[in-house]
């Protein structure tokens, strides 16, 4: 058979190889397409342009201002309120990655009962859904069985609710649980106990010129993490104005030790010796507090503190005399100072003790009431959530709950810590869970009922006095589900039982007592006047738990670390936060169990081996990695893998748990790679300022070229990243990843290094082996005006632009990968699957940006979208651009101010100022890439 | 507002090339059926009617994309106007139905194309520099080709940008 082949050119020829390599069905004429207008438009929306709409993030309970980009009805973007006190503007990995929740295809629909106990659950419309509830109630009521209402703390308008609704039910106010298990009840307890407040303090990070953070992991999970990440930013920032420290003390150099000057460890359990004996120090030697005290209180701190001389607490806790006196010094010289936790890992069995000799520490050194505050008591929640949940067991263990209203909360989820919980729900008549998700506790319930996400409901949430943050719908409910609050409200009505209850709606309810301005604001806030705190008569009266920890003598003290990449309430987290590598570890997708490397080598294992952890009868099986920034004689287990250890009654917000035993297994796994080497093999990729100073300028190539240089009659775009600002806590990966609809791969690809994220943050381990130091480059395309991928496209789908910018243009490129090959960066990611958005995932694509195709090269433009919108905007207004106007998303969601783009041909600009820093230097500079990004390197931190 | 967000998943399938493969426009019901059955007749209405564009296009200058009107803006004069006529009556069921007409696309860049009409508005350029004479088609038809070598020629001779990334991204 003879085919008859017509002669093409060559470009032709191409063209045609084009359209078969990258599949560009869709994109003929032949496909007829249909246009679908709107019934009628939503308010003010207009089809092409971005609505914005304030609201409050609720995925952990720091409750930072939202603000949630939406295109043609659909969110498509969430960012920062830069007007919200908490977050102010910006957003962590996790409210970066909370549209993934919104749009997941696995979210609660509709209702399901189960109609009697062993039955299959079935779904039902609302309508019988509602109705069962409300009889199930009713039966309640008529038998006298309480109604008990657990819920996530709602701190807020939906608390209230839940309150008011409640006792409207005839219900004590003792019956509505808050379950929030990662709460350091401790520390409420430790104030009480101290200064007879039994509230959380807040802190001010950034007026301190010495913070010690004792476990405190307030970047990851310690109360606010945007906020404090920022705090820490402006502390860094003022570093050249005097001397401002901060040391963390700590059994593993986590996110936030490594953004400390100085990581030291002691004993595991021994932290209260140190605290201590810090104490001490002040007491003696004039801490800037101890003037104030009344003689008799310190006559008995005096003899409480007798017993830690620097001697003893150096055996004790192996830490160097030397060095507690200096912190001990530093901590009274610094005026004012301030000392965090504890923090979670190391929370043990002394967490209240350790929390009291905290505060005590902070009296002394003058701390409390310049960077420890109390707001007024009354204004808190002061309902201790473990307690209540105890309550809530034992009235069930009396064979007495009616009905258990489960609001967003699963003590399931927490393994065997809340065993109690789960036998509980065997007393329980009936059942009702509002919920997103069909997960543990929704599994068991008679009632599933689904809430709207919080992107499309009402509410208020206030995280501290005089922050009322308004949450919003940002769009319609995607999905048919109710609002939580209106079931509730309707289910009272149809038993009659409305005392104190709204008589509308609970959106009327809300929206009545706002005005516009308070909608576009985003909130309510204004300052509240601090509460003054005094210790009580003899604040260090307890006795000491020996620092023993149980467990085989020869095991290891377990220590459960936080984790940015996964949601507190231990809900599973979505696709976007498991591909994104954990920082410290660069790990993805699984968990794993870290150990010294000298640890592991005693034991027989490396990064990869499988290992039984045993502890107390429980297991778990998963893999080692080695981390240099650990204790010798700790096993570090992330929270979020930990639960299969949690013993019964155990809280999970104690992280310093007992020995573990740890077996070999003989098996191995690959950990997702998430970058490439450890060490920078000398290239000099993450620079201090001391290591810069030494290269005298000499890594600089000296511009040659046999070409013209490239002109920039406009701009020339660059960005700034300040290292010593960057802490590596990846929301700008998360907000790359969102903003440019960048696939999620899965962890078979991640394994193999074929991850889509255009930006990353690369992490290298320096310092010795007993002083590692973790740095972290954040690295997307250098956008450089010499770029070595530029010339080597045969297609010229990757040009320079007169802006500077090294564009991809995704439908030119055939492929090659020499471009990918070419770049000493690594920033260009090659596409080799089409990777589905299923509905209604699709809805969430930023519309701005092009779905690329498989066989195709992407890169970073620096959001390239967002500059043509800002251009064509100054220009419809007839003005210039103007500095700042232009935000890539990485840099709009950075908590530590680390990112700063603008244009490098406008002198005034402070991306310009910034580019010639004393600090300033290019990656590979050497290379003659000339790159349109410009690090500054890391300050001095000396490890003394 | 349910509808009008189902609605809307159409237009937004139209937003990527990828979503347009993986989730076909939705398919026109089995005829006869009144979604995909009114006739719009332009010739009408910017002709004889002499409506100007811009009062159902109505984002055109203001937006990238020009805008559909939405069924509410229809009614708005067609609650009054020809309400006698089927296939008023039929726009009138549907709206009354929260339902939308799907109209074929006459004009359909690919999905890797950024256009925005607002800045070809404020160029000065007529909208029947590309659409041709509107006002005298009964049915629209596509008088330009829409090809990338077809924006270059006016885009040179009218000095405009020709760097790929202006339209590509």
């Amino acid at each position: 058979m003879s085919v008859d082949i017509p002669p093409v050119s060559r470009r032709r020829f191409l063209v045609g190889a084009a359209a078969g390599s990258t599949v560009l069905l869709g994109c003929g004429e032949t496909v007829a397409r249909h246009v679908i207008p709107w019934v009628a438009p939503p308010p003010d929306a207009i089809p092409g342009l971005s609505l914005f709409y304030r609201t409050v993030c609720r995925e952990c309970s720091a409750g930072c201002g939202m603000t949630a980009r939406s295109r043609e009805g659909h969110v498509v973007k969430l960012e920062g309120n830069p007007e919200h006190p908490i977050g102010r503007g910006a957003l962590c990995v996790r409210g970066q990655a909370a549209i993934e929740g919104l749009y997941d295809p696995k979210r609660l629909g509709v209702p399901s009962l189960r109609e009697h106990a062993g039955a299959a659950s079935k779904e039902v419309s609302w309508d019988a859904a509602e109705g069962a509830f409300a009889d199930a109630l009713r039966k309640a009521l008529a038998a006298s069985r309480p109604v008990f209402v657990l819920s996530r703390p709602e701190p807020g308008a939906v608390g209230t609710l839940l309150d008011t609704w409640l006792a409207a039910l005839g219900q004590a106010p003792g019956q509505r649980v808050t379950f929030d298990p990662l709460e350091p009840a401790f520390i409420r307890a430790a104030a009480s106990a101290t200064f007879g407040v039994a509230t959380q303090p807040s802190y001010d990070i950034a007026a301190a010129h010495m913070v010690l953070s004792i476990g405190a992991d307030f970047l990851e999970d310690w109360g606010s993490p945007v906020e404090h990440a920022r705090a820490l930013s402006e502390l860094r920032a003022k570093a050249s104005e005097g001397e401002r420290r901060f040391v963390y003390v700590g059994p593993r150099l986590s996110l936030t030790a490594a953004a400390a000057d100085e990581w030291l460890s002691v004993r595991p359990g021994t932290e209260i010796e140190l605290v201590l004996a810090l104490a001490r120090i002040a007491l003696t030697s004039g801490g800037a507090g101890v003037s104030a005290l009344p003689a008799a209180t310190v006559a008995k701190l005096t003899q409480a503190l007798a017993h830690y001389e620097l001697a003893g607490v150096e055996q004790r806790t192996g830490l160097a005399a030397s060095t507690i006196k200096r912190l001990g010094e530093q901590l009274v010289r610094a005026r004012p100072s301030l000392v965090l936790g504890p923090g979670r890992v190391v929370a043990g069995q002394n967490a209240v003790s350790l929390a009291r000799a905290i505060q005590v520490l902070n009296v002394l050194t003058g701390a409390v009431g310049q960077t420890v505050h109390w707001s007024e008591p009354a204004e808190q929640d002061a309902q201790p959530s473990v307690q209540s949940l105890d309550h809530l067991i034992e009235t069930a263990r009396a064979g007495r709950i009616g009905v258990l209203v489960v609001h967003h909360a699963d003590p399931l989820r927490f393994g065997a810590a809340f065993e109690g919980f789960t036998e509980l729900l065997e007393h329980v008549d009936f059942v009702a869970v509002f919920a997103n998700h069909a997960e543990e506790l929704a599994q068991r319930a008679n009632l599933v009922l689904p809430d709207h996400h919080f992107l499309e409901s009402w509410s208020t949430v206030s995280p501290r006095p005089g922050v009322q943050g308004i949450q919003q719908p940002t769009m319609s409910p995607l999905l048919p589900t109710r609002a939580a609050a209106d079931v509730l409200l309707d289910a009272a009505r149809t038993l009659e039982r409305t005392d104190g209850l709204p008589t509308g709606s609970f959106a009327e309810k809300i929206r009545d007592n706002l005005t516009p301005a308070d909608l576009q604001r985003g909130g309510i806030f204004d300052a509240r006047p601090v509460h003054v705190v005094a210790l009580v008569d003899d604040p260090l009266k307890f006795a000491l738990d020996s620092a023993s920890l149980d467990g085989p003598e020869s095991g290891l003290a377990l220590v459960v670390t936080p984790s940015l990449r996964h949601p507190e309430d231990g809900r599973s987290p979505g696709s976007l936060l498991s591909e994104i590598s954990d920082p410290v570890t660069g790990i993805s997708w699984s968990g794993w169990v870290e150990l010294h490397p000298a640890t592991a080598a005693s034991l027989g294992v490396a990064t990869g081996d499988v290992v039984r952890l045993v502890l107390a009868g429980r297991q778990l099986e998963l893999p080692v990695h080695e981390h240099a920034g650990l204790r010798r004689d700790i096993a570090a287990v992330g929270a979020p893998f930990a639960t299969g250890l949690l013993g019964r009654g155990v809280d999970p917000a104690l992280g310093l748990l007992s020995r573990v035993a740890i077996h070999k297994l003989g098996r191995h796994v690959a950990l997702a790679p998430g970058h490439g080497s450890d060490r920078q093999e000398g290239r000099g990729l993450a620079l201090t300022e001391a290591e810069l100073e030494k290269q005298e300028g000499g890594r600089e190539h000296t511009h040659l070229s046999m070409y013209a240089e490239h002109e920039h009659p406009t701009h020339r775009w660059g960005l700034v990243v300040d290292l010593d600002r960057c802490n590596g806590c990846v929301a700008c990966v998360a907000a790359c990843q969102v903003e440019n609809n960048s696939p999620i791969v899965g962890p078979k690809e991640a394994a193999i290094g074929r991850t889509m994220n255009w930006m990353r943050i690369e992490r290298f381990v320096e310092g010795s082996a007993e002083h590692p130091d973790l740095r972290f480059v954040p690295m997307m395309c250098q956008q450089c005006d010499n770029a070595p991928c530029e010339g080597v496209c045969p297609v010229y789908a990757t040009y320079h632009t007169a802006e500077g910018l090294n564009a991809q243009i995704y439908n030119r490129c055939v492929g090659t990968r020499y471009c990918e090959n070419n770049c000493p960066y690594q920033a260009r990611r090659f596409n080799w699957y089409d990777n589905p958005h299923p509905a209604p995932t699709n809805l969430g694509l930023n519309p701005d940006v092009s779905v690329r195709e498989r066989g195709v090269t992407e890169k970073c433009t620096f959001c390239v979208q967002r500059i043509r919108e800002v251009k064509e905007q100054a220009k419809l207004d007839g003005r210039q651009l103007r500095d700042g106007d232009v935000t890539p998303a990485c840099v709009q969601t950075c908590p530590a101010s680390a990112l700063v783009f603008g244009d490098l041909q406008d002198a005034g600009s402070r991306v310009a100022k910034l580019a010639d820093d004393k600090r300033a230097y290019h990656v590979l500079g050497h290379l003659n890439t000339k790159p349109g990004v410009t690090y500054l390197a890391r300050r001095r931190r000396e490890t003394t | 507002m349910l509808a009008a967000l189902a609605v809307l998943a159409g237009l937004a399938a139209g937003t990527g090339c990828k979503s347009a493969t993986a989730q076909p426009a939705p398919a026109p019901a089995a005829a006869p059926d009144a979604r995909t059955s009114i006739p719009f007749d332009h010739s009408l209405h910017a002709g004889r009617n002499a409506i100007p564009c811009l009062a159902c296009h109505t984002s055109a200058d203001k937006s990238p994309v020009a805008g559909i009107p939405s069924v509410r803006r229809c009614m708005g004069c067609h609650r009054f106007v020809a309400s006698d006529k089927q296939p008023i009556q039929a726009l009138s069921q549907l709206f009354k139905d929260g339902q939308a007409p799907s109209w074929p696309r006459v004009y359909d860049l690919p999905d890797h194309v950024y256009f925005s009409h607002r800045m070809h508005i404020r160029a000065g350029l007529d909208c029947s520099k590309c659409h041709g004479n509107v006002a005298a088609m009964s049915k629209v038809t596509r008088v330009s080709p829409m090809k990338m070598g077809w924006c270059m020629t006016c885009h040179k001779q009218r000095g405009a940008s020709t760097e790929c990334i202006t339209c590509h991204k």
